[in-house]
């Protein structure tokens, strides 16, 4: 505290007596000016250095260093000159002479940088996977409101995609096409060193994390890199570190943003007088509509969506106590959904604490998170029924039996046979649900007295999470009034107690003797992972049981546990050439003992080249490494806890079966296969970094190949081969090759000016290699009935017919190509269409231009090369034949078709390329810098929109769309208008 | 320390040095996780009562998950018997007779037959001699277990007839390919014999007639299915074999059975009462989830208020075309009272498929008591049905003896023929099978009398289908109804649609399959 006090004081005489100067130098010092000159070198290679500006503190003037390195320029004696350039330390020296000759230090500012890698740290210059890091300062300028959003497209080779529009709602990753079928394709992800998997009750993996808290990501691309991860890194690693506290100075910050969020577009059904149309021509036809059309002219969609608003504020003190840094952040968070009466609010905490005890020999680290989240979850069903419901109805009607909002009373008794107003779904319906979560570790890293090279390092964490949960209706609800309308609640709904301890010693030694340094590292890892989850009866609204609702078992707990053991070394010969092999074993509860441990190694080698002779001295070349890479890593995430043993399930209370006069509760065998095993993705990676001009322009290229051999996949089987259709199987091999290039360059580096840019490029082909039995002519295994994995293909490829086409470009409706000419349209005809869902092509790009105090940011990024099956309704049997007629989507206009069924379903009519590019964000920003002259107080502003715009052919919402057949009834990914405030002292 | 020895290689050792030692092992331990709420085969099925509860998991896929409503739907709609209001689930293209391997409805029967009979196989192999003498089950206990398993066998026999019945060359999966291969096909006359053969087997493990609790099989059941296989035969292996439909006819009747002497009684929530007719039955209770049990058969039948079918009022799902009403004396059961016909509000004549009301509906199916009064309904939805669905009663045997003597089969006369169709008639006019009330001569019996006296004693029974392709009346142009091809006046269809297709999403999958020719 007293250094803090002592450094504050400093600072507050400095800015009086910079007061004082500034009012006495036009009295003192007007008119006293001189020629500086001088030359400038390198600190090191004394080499000169043109192009270095110097600048002035009391003066606009400024001038640049010649190819000489030699400068000149007016200043008043006492003035302090500023020398700076790009990959040196900026210097300052006060003018007293009219001769001042500079060295600067260079600083390669990347390159040194220490980057978290899995169990420990390393620096950058020494890696020799593929890692790519981001930290805060090449965060996205919008504020978002899952860390994740902070790096979205920011990196080749990861695919960022919003889980959908819903308020809190995260996003899924994808790094390098994913290396799996069903299991899961998400990456690991770990949080201050705790693991964090999906048993979470929120609205996102990662939704209760502050993204205000983060430091930096760091993720682990290739095989060798994640490979000390072992069974959870096939789908990579991203290492999120939160921001910690500095001894050195005490900081206050602080920011607000109110956002406004509105739908991107609606989709594109008919209006009141298309329908209307559509109906009489029907009528004329002698179909007319099961359900007459009314008189309103109602637009369903704006009837459910809103402009929404939210409001987000942070505050977050770093610092130290005596030698104990620290950094505390609380947040809140308010959002309301596009989707009217949605909501999520967040409280979110976080204490960080790094002392070092012992003389440094301790370092201690401790974290605790803790949040709140509460969600007010608007019903999504209403957004496909507002896409479908009948124009010509009025929203509300007189009658209020049903609360006054319109409904097809008619279906009374049975309401499952019609639809229900969208209105009424949001309005009469409450669902909501509360989460209560903390991760939390401490981490102890000792250095051994005895052996400092030596250190122990120890790691317990846990993430625990407790859930409410309401659902329920009023009892005059159209859908449940049968039932008189329902309540259910659970508190707890659920219960999260996941538990980490990990342990590993490190050594480092340096043998200059030998030119050589190395690290080995050798720990182990048990992690536990167990949900409750409780069940409850139903009510009535006044409070009367449902009957038979109660639940047969009143609670479940799944649980998970994986116990691994794992090492690491790296050699560095020279500084040059740079080796690290890994390996870690693995055992994973989700597998029968004899195929429960799994073995994942890795090894790499990077040379770096520039530090050889022949480049050394190289001034184009500021970088040059060669990265070579080898490693194997398993999958058991995303498959089912216990699916390698058979086991018996009870049925419920309500669905017993009577033998004579008495009912018995049924128990049902599941489907199980006991031969599951570890999936395994062998990659390779070759990649090049380079860096020019001092590192101003950096980039790297990577050439990749993972192969995943025994993929899990949930897979359709013969009917009759075990007890369900589809079974989880190890089914074959897949392969995904690619080529990801980064590049970043500073364009424009002056005074007052910066301009940056970054970009990246993804090649990915994926195609499935081998399946076990599955001979290579058969059309291979079915995920859906449109979907199939067949050799030589990529994975989930549509499998359609050939549409026919009449002379004005329509397609006849129910004609399909006969393939095989054998006068009949069966599943033969289709054909393997070699279009699948995943994009070939990823593109991100990024800039930052700043010009004095204003910064602009945007990104954009495009995707290319995947197709969805867009196949809203389109015929006019949801008029004519559904119980309550429909609506139509305008593509009802390309088609005509009158019904839709059989062979029609599965054209390739309906297959769209989806490829696009969207403008992720805008911002805008002015720093007014230090805005009360007596105090430290600075302040920034900013404006930003996010998903501004898509440029797409693709006639369905979203082309970004993760399902197949495209989100038309998910929650949209809305625009955002936001204005932020920060605060800083 | 055994763990250690066997999961640790020696890179690992290290690792070991700072982790408590007691710690792991205990850990590596945690590596065994069992779910909480289930049991696996051992403990499972270590009661008879286990046992119990695992045959009721597999029959109750009868009363559940819509099996009864798709194979309803699938054996009336393709006929004059019903057309369908709202196309459920593309059901509206069985009364076109258009169907493809690509219509989604010709799916489910196919599917809830091979997932019932998985079940089947799956209990097969746990009440196995292996098993129960591993499980130490011997004496009454093993003896109620093999009789379990024996009808299992029987539910497993039921399904495969379907199978054969409606898409003639199915898939063929026993216990002995479960969860080892893919089941291979099996063509439509093999599986006459295999079926034949176990039925047969069957026959001398199941309880005696009228010894089980309701619900579960016993030799009636399984000669029930035999004579109807055998009526069949020809359809299905090219050969005649009346006698043999006989011979199990005459199993049947000696057995005590007799019809009840009241038609309207047969479908109501009480029909468990029903011990004289009924040889095996479906069962249901309306505190179970029966969703599209019974109680879519007496909620789809258009118009019918709640009144009378006892719930809630009609889901306007299906009525006759207007040949059924013409098969009988009169609309109202003034005469026959069989005549069930709901006519309020409806046409006679089927204007259009779409129109729930154009085409007369009936109230034979009723969630009331025999004295009329509903009953409670004990759920929370108030549609819920106690009405059993009876797969085999004793009218159908005597419909089967009557048409296997008329075609030529020995073992039974003209005269006993005549006894068992009048009898049905005398119930049908007098509430009384010795009534001579309705009663017919022996000219008047002819096949095309026992089609038409099948369509009026078992109407909406899932018969029809079945009997007008034994008759050749289903595709043909000999008999056409309304709407029959999706032509208003009714048309000839290709003799293919005799037959359902394996659906594409079984055929894609399963390399075994070959399509039915045609499709």
């Amino acid at each position: 505290m007293k250094t803090v006090r002592k450094q504050k004081q400093i600072h507050t005489m400095y800015k009086f007596s910079y007061l004082f100067v500034i009012i006495l130098i036009p009295i003192l010092f007007f008119g006293q000016k001189v020629d500086v000159k001088g030359t400038i070198t390198d600190d090191l290679t004394k080499a000169t250095i043109p192009g270095v500006t110097i600048t002035l503190k009391k003066s606009t003037n400024s001038v640049i260093s010649d190819l000489d390195g030699n400068y000149s320029i007016k200043a008043e004696s006492g003035d302090t000159a500023i020398f700076s350039f790009l990959g040196y330390a900026t210097v300052e020296k006060k003018i007293t002479g009219k001769v001042l000759n500079v060295s600067l230090q260079e600083i390669s500012k990347t390159l040194n940088e220490v980057v978290v890698i899995g169990y420990g740290s390393a620096k950058k210059k020494d890696l020799t996977g593929s890692i790519a890091t981001i930290s805060a300062k090449d965060f996205h300028k919008a504020p978002v409101t899952n860390v994740e959003g902070l790096i979205a497209n920011k990196v080749a080779g990861i695919q960022i995609t919003p889980k959908g529009g819903k308020p809190g709602a995260g996003s899924s990753i994808l790094i390098r096409g994913g290396s799996s079928l069903n299991a899961s394709n998400d990456p690991l992800y770990v949080i201050d060193g705790v693991p964090v998997e999906g048993a979470n009750n929120g609205p996102g993996v990662l939704s209760q994390l502050n993204p205000n808290d983060i430091e930096s990501f760091t993720i682990l691309k290739d095989a060798s890199a994640a490979a000390i991860y072992g069974s959870r890194a096939s789908n990579g690693v991203i290492i999120i570190t939160t921001k910690k506290g500095s001894l050195k100075e005490t900081k206050i910050d602080f920011s607000l943003s109110r956002r406004v969020t509105s739908i991107m577009r609606n989709a594109e059904v008919l209006t009141a007088d298309q329908y209307k149309a559509v109906v009489e021509d029907l009528i004329k036809k002698g179909t007319p509509p099961q359900t007459p059309t009314g008189t309103a002219n109602t637009n369903w969609q704006n009837e459910i969506f809103q402009l929404a608003t939210a409001t987000e504020g942070n505050l977050s003190m770093s610092g130290a106590v005596k030698t104990i840094p620290y950094r505390v952040s609380v947040g809140y968070l308010n959002q309301d959904g596009i989707l009217r009466t949605g909501n999520y609010e967040r409280f979110s905490a976080l204490l960080n604490l790094s002392p070092k005890f012992l003389d440094n020999h301790l370092k201690v680290n401790l974290n605790l998170k803790g949040s709140f989240e509460d969600e007010t979850i608007a019903n999504e069903s209403a957004i496909w029924n507002a896409r479908i419901f009948d124009p010509t109805q009025p929203v509300r009607v007189e009658d209020q039996t049903y609360g006054g909002y319109f409904q097809y009373t008619q279906f009374t008794s049975n309401p499952a046979l019609t639809i229900a107003n969208p209105v009424s779904m949001l309005e009469q319906t409450r669902r909501k649900n509360e989460n209560f979560r903390s991760v939390g570790n401490l981490q102890l890293d000792y250095s051994m007295h005895f052996l400092p090279d030596l250190h122990l390092n120890v790691n317990a964490g846990y993430d625990i999470s407790k859930g409410k949960y309401l659902d329920s209706t009023q009892s005059n609800y159209f859908p449940a009034n049968i039932q008189e309308g329902y309540i259910y609640y659970g508190a707890p709904s659920q219960k999260v107690n996941n538990t980490l301890l990990e342990t590993y010693l490190f050594y480092s030694k340096n043998i200059s003797s030998f030119k050589s340094r190395f690290d080995i590292t050798a720990g182990y890892s048990y992690n536990n992972f167990l949900t409750t989850k409780y069940s409850y009866p139903t009510y009535k609204p006044n409070g009367v049981k449902q009957p038979f609702s109660d639940p047969v078992f009143p609670l479940d707990k799944p649980s998970l546990a994986l116990i691994s053991f794992y090492g690491r070394m790296n050699y560095v010969f020279n500084e040059k050439y740079l080796f690290t092999a890994t390996i870690r074993q693995d055992g994973s509860s989700r597998f029968a003992e004899e195929d429960r441990w799994g073995i994942f190694p890795s090894a790499a080698f990077a040379w770096k080249i520039k530090e050889e002779g022949f480049l050394k001295e190289n001034k184009t070349f500021s970088d040059l490494k060669l990265r070579l890479g080898y490693g194997v890593t398993g999958q058991q995430d995303g498959i089912d806890n216990y699916y390698y043993r058979s086991y018996y399930n009870a049925g419920f209370n309500d669905q017993q079966y009577s033998f004579g006069n008495s009912s018995y509760l049924t128990i049902n065998p599941t489907a199980y296969n006991p031969k599951l095993k570890w999936e395994h993705t062998v990659s390779s990676n070759i990649g090049l970094d380079f860096g020019f001009l001092k590192n101003r322009i950096s980039a790297s290229i990577d050439v990749y190949l993972k192969e995943t051999k025994d993929l899990l996949n949930k897979t359709r089987v013969p009917l009759g081969f075990n007890l369900d259709d589809e079974l989880l199987l190890n089914i074959g091999k897949m392969q995904n090759k690619g080529v990801e290039f980064n590049l970043k360059a500073i364009l424009v580096e002056t005074q007052n000016t910066t301009w940056d840019i970054n970009f990246n490029f993804t090649y990915n082909e994926n195609k499935i290699t081998h399946l076990n039995d599955v001979s290579n002519e058969d059309i291979g295994l079915f995920s859906d009935a449109t979907l199939v994995n067949t050799v030589g293909y990529p994975r989930n490829t549509f499998y359609l017919y050939h549409q026919v086409y009449g002379q004005n470009g329509m397609p006849i409706e129910g004609q399909m190509l006969d393939l095989n000419n054998d006068g009949m349209l069966n599943a033969s005809d289709r054909y393997i269409t070699n279009k699948s869902t995943m994009p070939r092509h990823l593109m991100g790009f990024s800039t930052n231009y700043q010009y004095k105090k204003w910064i602009v940011s945007t990104a954009f990024h495009a995707n290319l090369g995947h197709y969805i099956f867009f196949q809203p309704y389109h015929n006019t049997r949801v008029i004519t034949e559904f119980q309550t007629s429909q609506n139509l989507n305008t593509l009802y206009y390309n088609t005509l078709f009158s019904r839709n069924d059989q062979a029609q379903v599965f054209s390739d009519f309906f297959m769209q390329n989806a490829s696009f590019l969207k403008m992720d964000n805008i911002a805008i920003g002015y720093d007014f810098g230090k805005i009360l002259a007596h105090s430290k107080v600075g302040l920034n502003l900013n404006f930003s929109v996010q998903n501004v715009f898509i440029i797409t052919k693709y006639a369905g919402l979203d082309p970004e769309a993760l399902n197949s057949k495209g989100d038309e009834n998910a929650y949209p990914v809305p625009r955002i208008f936001s204005l932020g405030m920060n605060l800083n002292f | 320390m055994k763990i250690l020895k066997t999961y640790y290689s020696n890179w690992s050792l290290l690792g070991l040095l700072p982790a408590l030692n007691i710690a792991v092992v205990s850990c590596t331990n945690d590596l065994e996780k069992l779910p909480l709420n289930t049991l696996d085969s051992e403990g499972h099925f270590a009661t008879v009562d286990k046992y119990k509860q695992s045959l009721a998991g597999a029959y109750s896929k009868m009363a559940y998950e819509n099996f009864l409503r798709h194979y309803w739907s699938m054996q009336e709609y393709t006929t004059d018997m019903a057309v369908s209001t709202w196309n459920d689930g593309g059901d509206g293209i069985y009364h076109e007779l258009a169907w493809s391997a690509d219509s989604p409805a010709i799916a489910n029967v196919y599917t809830s037959a091979i997932t019932i009979i998985s079940l089947c196989n799956e209990f097969v192999n746990q009440s196995s001699e292996e098993m129960l003498s591993k499980r130490g089950f011997s004496g009454t206990d093993g003896t109620q277990i093999k009789q379990m398993q024996a009808e299992a066998r029987y539910l497993r026999a039921y399904c495969y007839w379907i199978l054969m019945d409606c898409y003639g060359n199915p898939p063929f999966a026993t216990e002995k390919t479960l969860a080892k291969s893919f089941p291979k096909q099996i063509q439509r006359a093999d599986l006459f014999k295999y079926l034949e053969s176990e039925l047969k087997e069957l026959e001398t493990q199941l309880a005696e007639p009228k010894t089980n609790e309701s619900g579960r099989p016993d030799k009636a059941a399984a000669w029930a299915l035999l004579s109807r296989m055998y009526l069949n035969a020809k359809v299905y292996t090219g050969e005649n074999r009346f006698t043999d439909a006989i011979t199990y006819c005459n199993k049947i009747i000696n057995a005590t059975y007799s019809l009840e002497s009241n038609y309207a009684w047969l479908m109501l929530g009480d029909n468990n009462l029903n011990t004289n007719e009924f040889i095996f039955a479906i069962k249901f209770d309306n505190t179970n989830k029966t969703w599209s049990g019974t109680n879519f058969l007496a909620l789809g039948a258009a118009g019918v208020p709640a009144s009378l079918n006892g719930m809630s009022g009609s889901w306007n799902s299906f009525r006759f075309t207007q040949q059924i009403p013409a098969l009988f004396p009169s609309t109202n059961p003034s005469i026959d009272k069989r005549a069930l016909f709901y006519t309020t509000g409806q046409n006679l004549e089927v204007e259009k498929i779409t129109t729930s009301t154009d085409g007369y509906s009936s109230y034979k199916y009723r969630n009331v008591k025999r004295d009329g009064t509903p009953i409670t309904q004990n759920n929370a939805f108030g549609n819920l049905s106690d009405i059993d669905f009876p797969i085999f009663r004793l009218a159908e045997i005597y419909l089967t003896y009557a048409e296997a003597v008329l075609r030529g089969g020995t073992g039974g006369d003209n005269a006993t023929a005549l006894s068992y169709i009048n009898k049905i008639r005398g119930r049908a006019y007098a509430n009384n099978p010795s009534s001579t009330n309705g009663n017919i001569s022996a000219s008047t019996l002819t096949l095309d009398f026992i089609l038409d006296e099948r369509a009026r004693e078992l109407y909406w029974e899932t018969h029809r289908r079945t009997d007008l392709v034994r008759y050749d009346k289903l595709t043909t142009g000999t008999y056409v109804w309304a709407w029959k091809g999706g032509v208003k006046a009714g048309t000839t269809v290709d003799p293919k649609f005799n037959l359902f297709p394996i659906p594409t999403s079984d055929l894609v999958v399963n390399p075994n399959l070959k399509q039915l020719d045609g499709f």
